[in-house]
Parts: structure tokens; sequence; C-alpha cells
């Protein structure tokens, strides 16, 4: 309702009562105006090379944010190859992921049988070593320890005293899938057989006692495969194997088929039974886990789970009583915990030397560490994503690998989102400092204006190469000191140049057109009516030299990109193990050379840029033309 | 209501150093001086240059005057600030020239009409819109269309909308910067009309900045000429018509194209020499002797020497004889 | 009668926008006389100056598409010609005055430069002689110590001497027609009173037709011995001046008149204006363009589409296109009794 604080008088002045307004009001909804921006966006759309390149980008950079998700392989992740493998076709098998080991063939030493799964973990033994002769022992007796290959690269000890120990050999034990920790990993086979493990850090602590016995089993049991019944006792009590025998009402084995899958949890010491069918559960008599715990399981505690759902009060038809022992069959999972590995290694060194090898330490890589702390928690989320909807399928090297066996694919995912990182700063930047900077300098005119323009001719004068490699320089030498006190790591210095640079440009275009917007009528009548300098800024000239700032942004993301990925391929932008194109661009140029070409080193990472460089130019364009009110109503 | 004494706004031409004076000083406004009643419409009449535009901008506040004072019901407004202004922008608003470039093309028609009163806190938001679809009817626009954006309305319809967001505040006094210059006959006919029109309505003054003295004659009450920052002849409409003293006000007038041929084809008309001198060096003396075709009525080099004030109505050697 | 020198049929110029087709003008038909003046009369967007563009071959295309029965020069069809022989008749027969002296000068060059250029590429003359012309030129149009302005740059000019500039160099070459694009628009009424004396004395010196776009109807008036009437691209009135201003016939020249403020007449008089607005060229309405604004509108209006009819009057050739014609023939033959003749080409007060 109207309720006017003016007088009467005044009130009378108007021609509609408040009912008409009332009515008109809900009549205005139908005829909406059309804004600039949608019809720019509607003359986009109708630019069909334009939005092509829209789609292209926003493609991209969708598959660039959800990288995690992506059933690809880690970009980091190195293979134990020692040359670059070509691309192999999607339908090939791919060489260099071979099919996991069967629950209780047990692990194989052949390099096929690797199973790095590229997104978790590794762990690094460094070894001291004489000779290249004492660092190969090394690495066997880590592989027999470990029980699987290992990767050896050996270095020269940098303050290593003069004629001792000269080498270091690094060598690396790719997590094994099944190493993978809070991951239930899911087997295929349910026929009685299946085998379920989660790693519990509650358990390990509890089962430090055993690990001298421990240790000698491991020992033995490493080329036998699965241990059997016999060698429960000699297993690890935290490494919680267990498997489930189901029978029928009648004692004979359940039908395979309506299980789905279960688990058991240590933790809550809960047995969960997914079952595929409802009535599935009259035919089944009893259940028998067998494991090892210092605590049994509650027969109360099991569930059933009909479709991921809770069926309720089906519990009293289990009879959890154990049925005879002999029909169950426990499967010895040997994995490697690796912390543990260190452990195992020191005493193995130390029991049995291994002549001008020391071992030093073990240290846990992660996977994806290296892009923590950019999307963190996000990118936890999609991992686990991943591994609910994939599973542990990834692709194999569609765009082949590089010269250490990283796969290429990934890596140009990978290194797409540094360049939206990159893209990302410079663009806030620009808007953020490079527009209000500009825009406020352009409307204030007379001195504040001079003077804030040549602090931005001051900034533009500073040849920022220079200063790049002058920052990356420092903090070489004084690494540890400015990120500790400062936080300031080279990627973030990195950024900052970025960001520095990149509103200097920006501010001026955005003062030129404050200029000529300033003496305009629009601006001129909201001076009449009264409105503030910052309320004739936010409302009036941002929001229209706001197309503008977009045309420039879109065309000036192409220079950051070369811009980020010149730097590092000076090597002072991205450091490895990250990703980035620049990156990628050095290994391509070293890629070419007459002996051998690997093409698709330098044609993929060389198509990835130019398709995104080129699309963002085409849109630029078409942005240009769309957000152009003069160019509206024509072709 | 309102009095204009010897206003002067002088812009500075050219660089200036850090502490420098500017080289030169282009004299927009060269003391200027009327008054406007209420319920009035002035004229200000003039060719592009002469200062017409100035002035109404430094009288709102837009320019700050280099001298002079502005009164608006006995109250100096010329060297107040932005927030002491406030209560004296409500009642004195604008109209623009080009209704292309007087509405910011981002914003609704709503908005545009609501930011006044937002401004001012003058409605609680969800009666600004209605207020806006007053004013929207007020001025002959459907209300319907509040949620359109500028450049779905004509030049017309865009210059009607001009004339809502001046009323907005309720103003005693509206000044219009040429407000039908840029707007086609047919056009500018109902524009007028609605002026007219919304005076009466709400017993506005208006002050009409025009160069075309047809519409000036239509609209306005009195009528002022200027030339080169100085009114060179003020007068009520009818005097200055039917009888024009000053020779700009006879050779302007005289120069105004009429719609009918034969009027047009017989007429004697006074086709002045040359250009309007720069504003940056005006002539000496009479600022319009060197084009003015009666000098040759006065006796001596009073016209190129002697400056001529404004009398009780025209700024002529002849007439202040 | 002569023949005309310019012959123009049923022209259609359109744009084809992602709006939709503009048609700017369409099916315009006049004929042009030696020493004529010819008034094109509209609001804007009503498509005068795209006729002109056309006339001069300078329509942008794409996305404009021109299209006439006929359109001829001195029995030269223009739309036939080669881009060359279209480049010899542009500047050297017809040549163009544009709207905006401001922008239509090269701010980069001197007057001489631009001015010599154009006798340059028309005409086989010195670089000397070229001079020379072009200050006579420059004298000619009224503009003060002509050899000195030669070397000046446009921007040391006013706006009304760079307007004498654009004619004198638009009459360089002694056109036979010439196209003034709102000559006046952008000049004060004081310069606009100059120029349009000098284009009068120019006309009568030289014999040029001109084709007068303006929608300022004083200066018609005051110039031109024949005047169409345009509105959305298409030619509602055609007429002499005189019987044109006394008793227009159709609704929208009536109201175009109307509503044109005047010096004389009751000041107090509310003007008459026409309601509505010009209508989008790519949404047409259906039938009669006027239709939405004019007072006499009926059924027949908004379904058809009325044609230029002529009028049967007694002395003058005049037509317009409105349904309601044959209702207000009658008084016509009895109105135009007043006027002779049609009046010749220059031959003003």
């Amino acid at each position: 309702m109207s309720k006017s604080n003016e007088t009467g008088a005044s009130e009378s002045r108007w021609a509609l009562s408040p009912e008409d307004l009332k009515r008109l009001s809900k009549e205005a909804k139908a005829y909406k105006g059309e804004s600039l921006w949608s019809d720019a966006w509607r003359r986009l759309r109708r630019n069909r090379t334009a939005f092509l390149a829209l789609l292209f980008l926003a493609a991209f950079g969708g598959i660039s944010l959800i990288a995690p998700f992506l059933p690809i392989p880690s970009p980091i992740a190195l293979s134990l190859r020692d040359d670059a493998a070509p691309p192999q076709w999607f339908w090939e098998e791919p060489l260099a992921l071979p099919k996991p080991p069967a629950p209780g063939t047990g692990m194989t030493q052949s390099k096929a049988n690797l199973w790095n799964d590229g997104w978790r973990h590794r762990t690094m033994l460094t070894v001291a070593a004489q000779d290249e002769a004492s660092a190969e022992a090394a690495k066997a007796r880590i592989e027999e320890v470990a029980g699987r290959s290992a990767a050896l690269e050996i270095r020269d000890a940098e303050d290593a005293p003069e004629g001792e120990a000269p080498k270091l050999a690094y060598v690396s034990v790719p997590h094994l899938r099944s190493d993978a920790p809070d991951v239930i990993a899911t087997e295929t086979d349910f026929r009685g057989n299946a085998t379920v493990w989660r790693y519990d850090a509650a358990a390990v602590d509890s089962s430090e006692p055993d690990l001298e016995e421990e240790g000698s089993a491991e020992e033995n049991t490493a080329e036998d495969g699965p241990t059997e019944d016999s060698s429960v006792t000699a297993e690890p009590d935290w490494r919680v194997v267990c498997s489930l025998e189901l029978k029928d009402r009648n004692g004979s084995p359940f039908d395979p088929d309506q299980v789905t899958t279960w688990s058991v949890d240590q933790r809550t010491r809960k047995v969960e039974l997914f079952l595929t069918r409802k009535d599935a559960v009259e035919g089944l008599g009893s259940w028998i886990v067998r494991f090892k715990l210092k605590e049994a399981f509650e027969s109360s505690a099991v569930t059933l789970r009909l479709n991921g759902q809770l069926l309720e009060g089906s519990l009293p038809m289990i009879d959890s009583t154990p049925v005879d022992a002999q029909i169950v069959e426990a499967q010895l999972f040997k994995g490697v915990e690796h912390d543990d590995l260190g452990r195992r290694l020191k005493r193995s060194f130390e029991s049995s030397p291994i002549a001008g090898a020391a071992f030093v330490g073990a240290r846990h890589e992660s996977g994806y560490w290296p892009f923590k702390g950019i999307v963190g928690k996000f990118d936890d989320l999609l991992l686990a994503a991943r591994i609910k909807v994939f599973g542990l399928w990834q692709t194999g090297n569609w765009m082949g690998t590089d010269s250490q066996g990283r796969d290429l694919m990934s890596r140009i995912v990978w290194g797409s989102r540094t360049s939206i990182i990159v893209e990302l700063i410079a663009s806030l930047c620009s808007l953020l400092i490079g527009v209000l900077y500009g825009a406020f300098s352009g409307l204030m005119g007379g001195r504040i204006d001079n003077f804030m323009m040549r602090v931005v001719d001051v900034l533009y004068s500073i040849p920022f190469i220079f200063v790049v490699i002058f920052l990356i320089t420092l903090i070489g030498d004084y690494r540890t000191l400015l990120e500790d006190k400062l936080g300031l790591d080279r990627e973030k210095v990195f950024y900052i140049v970025i960001g520095a640079i990149y509103w200097l440009t920006m501010a001026r275009v955005v003062r030129g057109q404050v200029l000529s917007l300033k003496n305009t009528e629009f601006i001129e009548a909201a001076r009449v009516i009264g409105a503030s300098t910052s309320r004739i800024l936010l409302t009036h000239i941002v929001p229209n030299v706001l197309s503008i700032v977009i045309v420039y942004l879109t065309l000036t993301i192409p220079a950051v990109m070369l811009f980020e990925a010149f730097l590092s391929f000076l090597g002072l932008g991205i450091e490895p193990p990250k990703v980035s194109w620049g990156l990628l661009a050095v290994d391509g140029t070293q890629a070419i050379n007459p002996i051998k070409i690997y093409w698709w080193l330098v044609v993929f990472p060389s198509l990835a840029m130019g398709t995104t460089l080129l699309a963002l130019n085409v849109l630029g364009d078409g942005l240009r033309d769309a957000l152009d009110p003069k160019l509206r109503g024509k072709s | 209501m309102l009095e204009v004494t010897d206003l002067h706004k002088h812009f500075p031409i050219g660089k200036k150093g850090l502490l420098g004076k500017p080289a030169k000083w282009l004299h927009a406004v060269d003391g200027v001086s009327f008054s406007l009643e209420k319920g009035e419409t002035l004229g200000l009449v003039g060719e592009s240059g002469c200062g017409k535009s100035t002035t109404a901008r430094t009288m709102i506040g837009l320019y700050p005057p280099t001298s002079g004072s502005v009164k608006f019901e006995g109250e100096e407004i010329s060297h107040l600030s932005r927030s002491e202004r406030a209560p004296f922008r409500r009642r004195i608003q604008m109209i623009f020239q080009d209704p292309y470039a007087s509405l910011d093309p981002r914003q609704t028609v709503a908005s545009i009409l609501a930011e006044p009163l937002k401004i001012h806190r003058l409605a609680k938001p969800r009666e600004r819109k209605l207020r806006a679809m007053q004013l929207l009817d007020a001025v002959g626009l459907n209300p319907r269309h509040i949620h359109r954006f500028p450049h779905e309305f004509s030049g017309g319809q865009r210059q009607r909308i001009g004339v809502a967001r001046a009323l907005a505040l309720e103003p005693d006094l509206i000044i219009c910067d040429e407000p039908v210059s840029a707007l086609d006959v047919s056009i500018q006919a109902q524009v007028v009309n609605l002026l007219e029109e919304l005076q009466e309505r709400f017993g506005l003054s208006y002050l009409f900045i025009a160069h075309d003295l047809a519409v000036v004659r239509h609209i306005c009450d009195r009528v002022a000429v200027m030339y080169l920052g100085k009114i060179v002849e003020i007068a009520t409409r009818d005097e200055l018509f039917e009888n024009p003293q000053h020779p700009y006000t006879k050779a302007l007038m005289s120069a105004v194209p009429h719609p009918d041929p034969k009027i047009e084809r017989t007429r004697e008309r006074i086709v002045l020499e040359g250009d309007v001198p720069s504003p940056l060096e005006p002539p000496t003396g009479c600022r319009f002797h060197p084009r003015c075709v009666e000098r040759h009525k006065v006796e001596g080099d009073r016209c190129s020497t002697v400056e001529p004030q404004l009398g009780e109505r025209s700024a002529c050697h002849l007439s202040l004889d | 009668m002569s023949n005309p020198i310019l012959d123009v049929q049923n022209l259609r110029v359109r744009f084809e926008t992602h709006h939709g087709v503009v048609r700017a003008v369409d099916g315009v038909s006049f004929q042009l006389h030696e020493g004529e003046t010819l008034g094109l009369v509209g609001e804007s967007g009503s498509g005068k100056s795209v006729t002109n563009l056309a006339l001069m071959g300078l329509v942008p295309q794409p996305p404009g598409v021109v299209e006439a029965d006929k359109m001829s020069f001195e029995g030269r069809d223009l739309l036939s010609l080669s881009d060359r022989e279209l480049r010899s008749v542009r500047g050297n027969d017809i040549s163009m005055i544009f709207q905006d002296p401001m922008t239509s000068l090269n701010p980069l060059l001197t007057i001489g430069r631009q001015l010599t250029e154009v006798l340059e590429v028309h005409k086989k003359v010195t670089r000397r002689e070229a001079r020379q012309i072009c200050a006579d030129g420059l004298d000619d149009v009224g503009i003060p110590l002509p050899k000195k302005r030669l070397d000046q740059y446009p921007h040391e000019l006013s706006g009304g001497m760079r307007q004498r500039v654009m004619i004198a160099m638009g009459l360089l070459c002694k056109p036979k027609v010439l196209l003034a694009d709102e000559p006046t628009t952008a000049l004060d009424v004081t310069i606009q009173a100059q120029i349009l004396e000098l284009m009068k004395r120019l006309q009568e010196t030289h014999g040029t037709a001109i084709i007068l776009v303006t929608h300022d109807l004083g200066v018609v008036a005051g110039m031109s011995d024949r005047v169409n009437v345009m509105y959305a691209g298409k030619l509602v009135e055609t007429a002499d001046a005189g019987p044109l201003f006394e008793q227009p016939r159709h609704p929208y020249t009536k109201g175009l008149l109307a509503s044109v403020p005047r010096l004389t007449g009751d000041p107090n008089a509310e003007l008459d204006s026409i309601p509505g607005s010009p209508p989008d060229l790519a949404a047409l309405p259906p039938g009669c363009s006027f239709a939405p604004r004019c007072g006499l509108k009926t059924d027949q209006c908004t379904t058809h589409t009325p044609t230029l009819e002529e009028l049967p009057t007694r002395a003058t050739s005049r037509s317009s296109a409105c349904f309601e014609n044959a209702r207000l023939t009658d008084t016509l033959i009895a109105d135009t009794l007043d006027y002779g003749d049609r009046p010749q080409g220059g031959s003003f007060a």
C-alpha cells in the first residue's frame, strides 16, 4: 500500500490512486525490459564462433576445476619407465596400469605388476650408498621388505663430506591400491571369500608389541603369497583381515548373488551386509566372521542393508554363532604401511647390514600434496567422490607419458589449473584494484588523478621480469626465512607479481573511460539529484565501464597465460612437481631431438594452449561486439 | 524566488604548472544577472558557446562559480558544500538536453526514478516504485513500463523520463537545458506541451534554455538573450518578440526560418557577418560590435571601446542613449 | 519541361540485421530537374538521409541492399555503373555536403590538401592550378583570406567556416547535382542564415540542382521548389513548396506543420503535436505506417498500405499517400487556384 509521508495536498497532485498503483505494479511485471547485459548475452549466443569459444572455455575450465574427480592418473606419479611412452588408444589395455593382483595371488616382483595408484602416495626411502652396486643392493633389500618393485634414483649428496657416502639413493616405493587407507576396497568375489580391510589407526598402536615377531613373519611370507589359516597367528592384528562365510538355514553356502557387499568396521565393531533382495534375509542362516582382534564383534552389531537402506527388525533372523572353524577361510592380505616400512627397513638394515649402504630415512610423499592448500578440502571431496564413482579405474595414457612416465593428459588438465589460478588472480586484481583505482582517479580528476596516474606510471616502468628473477633468487637464498616469517614461497611471489602487474593497464583503460563518461549528462543528472561521489562511482560509472572491462579482461587473460608459461619456462614460475603449461613447454622443447621424436610431448600441450588462446581471443572479439551498444540491432 | 547577481564562470585553458596560473581563461559566463519569480518561465536564449548552459550548471552547483551570487529564496546557495546544498537540491532540479545521454543505460526506469528518492530518503523502498509509477503517469508514459530500460524507449519518451526524474523530488524550479532541441518536431511539440501542463499542475518555475526562439516564444514569460557570456537583452516575451531592441536579438529573430514559403521568401532578413568570436579573447567594448549591423548608428568608436551595461532591457549603446 | 537530370523510380534500401529486415527506404520515386531544389523532409529515421546515400552509392553493402526500378543520372543508370565509373560521377557530377562539419573533414590534413584532392581525382590540373581553383572556391563561399585558409587545419576553423569549406568542396567540380544532408542542422541560426543565403546564391550562379535533406520545415520553406515528405521510409506527400505549406494534404504533413513552433500567431496557444512516436523500421505496423498516430485512421488504414496517388489539381502536380485523398480532393481543386505555375529553380524572392 502506498502510504506517503507527503502531505495530502501533494498526494492529490498524482493522478493514480493507491489501488491503481497496486494493480499497475502487478501488471508491470509483464513488461520487463531487456537490460543491456541480457541483450549482449543474446547477441553473444547468436555469434556462433564466439559462443562455441565460450562453451569450449567453460568446458575446459570445468574439467580443470574437477580434475581430482576425473579418473585420470596422477600428474606427478612416476612410473618406473625410463622413456616417454607414446599415446595409447583408449581401447588399448593401459600399459602402465596392470590389473591389480587378484586377492590371494599375492604380490609379484615384476614391473608389470606394479600397481601405482598414482593419485595416492608413495614412500621415498633414502639410503646413503657408497657406490651404485651398494645402492642396487639396498634397493633389492627394500623391494624384499616391502614386497614390491621400487624405483631407484641416485644423486650426489649435497652436504656429504669429501670421500664419504658421496651418493644418496632414493628408492621410491609406490603405494599399492590396497594400501589406500580409509578406503574400503571392494572386491568382486563375494562367494564367501570377500575380503574387506580398513585401516585403523587405533589398532596400529595397540599392535606395537607384536612387531618384532611380525617382521620375520613378513619376510617369510613375502614370496609365498597368501598365508593360509595356519599363519593367521603370525599376521599383525592391526591389519584386519577377515572373511565372511554365509550359510543358509540348511547350512549350505548362501547364494552369493543375494549379497552385494559387506563391510566390517573395526572401529565400531560392526558388520554390515548389503543384500540385493529383501527376501534374501529369510534364507540367511548364519554368518561367521573370522578375525583376530582383541575384542570380538558383537552379534547384535550386525546390520543388514538393502540398497544402502537399513533393514529394520531383521536382526533376529541372523544366527551369529560361529560355525565350524574349518570352513572359514581367512584371507591374509599383506599390505605395506609406510611408516612401518621405515621401521622394518631400519631393523632389516641393522640385523643384516649391506656393505656400503646405510639407511637414512623414510619419507611419505602424498600424491596430491602440491595441490593441497589451493582448493584443499574441495579437492579431498572430489577425490572421495572419484573413488565412489569410478572406484580405482583410471584412464590409460591417452596422450602418452613424459620421460618420467607421468601421464601427459592429466598433466595438461592439472596444468590448466595453474593457468586458471593465475588468470583468476590477474582478473581479480584487475577488477578490484584496477577498476576501482582507475574509476576513482578518473572521477576525481585534477591533482588526485595526476598523482594516482603517476603511481601507475612508476609501477609500469618497473621491469617485472627482472623483479621476478630478483625475488626468486632471494627466495632461493632465504627460503626458510621467507617461508617461515612471511609465508612467502616462490609460488606466492609469482602470484603477487602477476597481481601487481595486471591491474595497471586496467586502471588506465578504466580511467580513460571514466573521463569520457563523467561529463555525460546522466552523471551530471546524478550530481544534480545529490548523489555522492561513491554512489556515482559504484552505481553509475562502474556498471557502465564494466562492458569494456570484460572485453579487456578476456583479451588480457591470454597475455597472463603466456606470461605464466614464459616465467615457468624460464624456471621462475611454478616449480615441479606442480604442473603448469609452461613446464609442459619445457618438456616439449627437451623432447625435440633428432634421434627420437616425442611428438606427443609437443603436440598435445601446444594444442591445449593454442585452442585455449584462440578461444579466448575469439570470445573477446565476440564480447566486444556483443557489449558494444552501438552495434545493438546490427549484425 | 531565484536571484542571480553578477555571476562569473571562467574556465582555465591550457597547461598550468605546479603553482603557475593557467595561460588563458575562458570567460564562459561573464557577469550574468537575472531574477526569476515563482511560477514564471524565464527563457535563456543564445547561440552555442554563449554560456547559457554554463550559467545553468553553475547555478545548480555542477560547477563552482568564479564569482557572483546565486540566491534561492533569499539564501545564498552558490558556495555551499554538497551536504549543505541537499535541501536546495530537492527544490531545484534540471532536465538535460540529450535524451540518449541523460539516462543511465544500465538502470531500469524504476531505479532511475527511485534514485533521487533514495538519496534524499523521501520514501520507503516499497513506495519508491509506486512513486516512480506515479511520475511516469504524470509525464504521459505507461506506468506499466517501469521495469524497462532507457534504450527501449524512443527519444521523446526518454525525454519524458528525464522530466519525471526532475519531478521526483517535487522541486519548485526546474532548469531545462535545451530539453527539446534534440527531438523531432512532432515530439518536440509533445514535450513542450507536457512541460506547460506540468507547470500548471505542480506550480513549477522554469528556467528554459534554448537556442530556438520559436520554442521559447511558446513557453516563456520572460526571455533573456545571451551573447558571449553576457545577457544583451532581457524583456517579457511580448515586448521582446514584438519589439526587439538589441541588434543581436533582431538578427537572431530574423535568422529563424519560417515554415511558410510566402513569408520566408519575401521577408527581409538580417544576415550577420562572420562568426561568434572566441570567448577566450572577447572583443573590446560591446562584444557584439564586430558583427553588429547597426554599429554605424552609434557615434564615434564607443561600440568598440565602451562596454554597454544591461539597462532596463537591453545592453546596447543605441537603446541606452 | 526538360528531361530530369536525376530520375529515381521505386528506390528501395533495406538493411538486413539480426532484428529483422529494416526497410529504410521503401519505394521512393522522384525526379530532379536542372537548377531545381528538392526538399526531402522527415523526422529522424524516416529514410531521407539513406535516400541521399543511396544516390551517392554510399550505402554500406552489406548489410545494406539497394534496389531500384530506375536510378539514372543524365540517362546513365547509376546502379549498373562499375565502382570506377561511379567514382568518376561521385564528387564530380554529384557531390554531397554532410551534416556534421566537425567530423566530415579529416583533422590530419590541411584544408588545401583536402580540397585539391577532389580536383586531383576528377580533373586533370596541376597542383598550382588546383590551389588557385580552391582559393577561388573558398572565396566564392565567403571565406576571408582564402589562400591562408588553404594551409590551415580544420580545427583552426569555426563550425560555420568548416561548413563553408564543405560546401566549397562540394562545388569545386561544378557538380550538376548537390546532395545536401542537413547542411545547417549542426549550426547556429545566424550561421545557418549565412549558409542558406550562400547556397541560394551559388545555385543561382552555377545552376546546380540541389536535394536538400532536412527536418527543419522553415529551411525547406525558404529553399525548396518541390518538397517530398517522407515517413518511415516512404514518400507520403510530394508537392510544390507553396501549395504544400499552404494546404498540406497528408495527415502527417499537416501534423508536422502544426507542431512547428512559429514566431507568428498566438504564442499562448498550445502547440499541436502528433501523438505517439515514429515506428521502429524493423517492426512496422501493418497497413499505413502512420496509422497508429493518425487522427483520420479508418479500418482500411491498418490493413492496406496506401500508395502515392496523383491528386487532381489544376496547375501543379502533387500527390499524397492516404486513403482519405478522395474525400479531400474536392477542396483541393479550389485551394490550388491561387497558385500559378510551379516556381522555377533559383527564382527566389
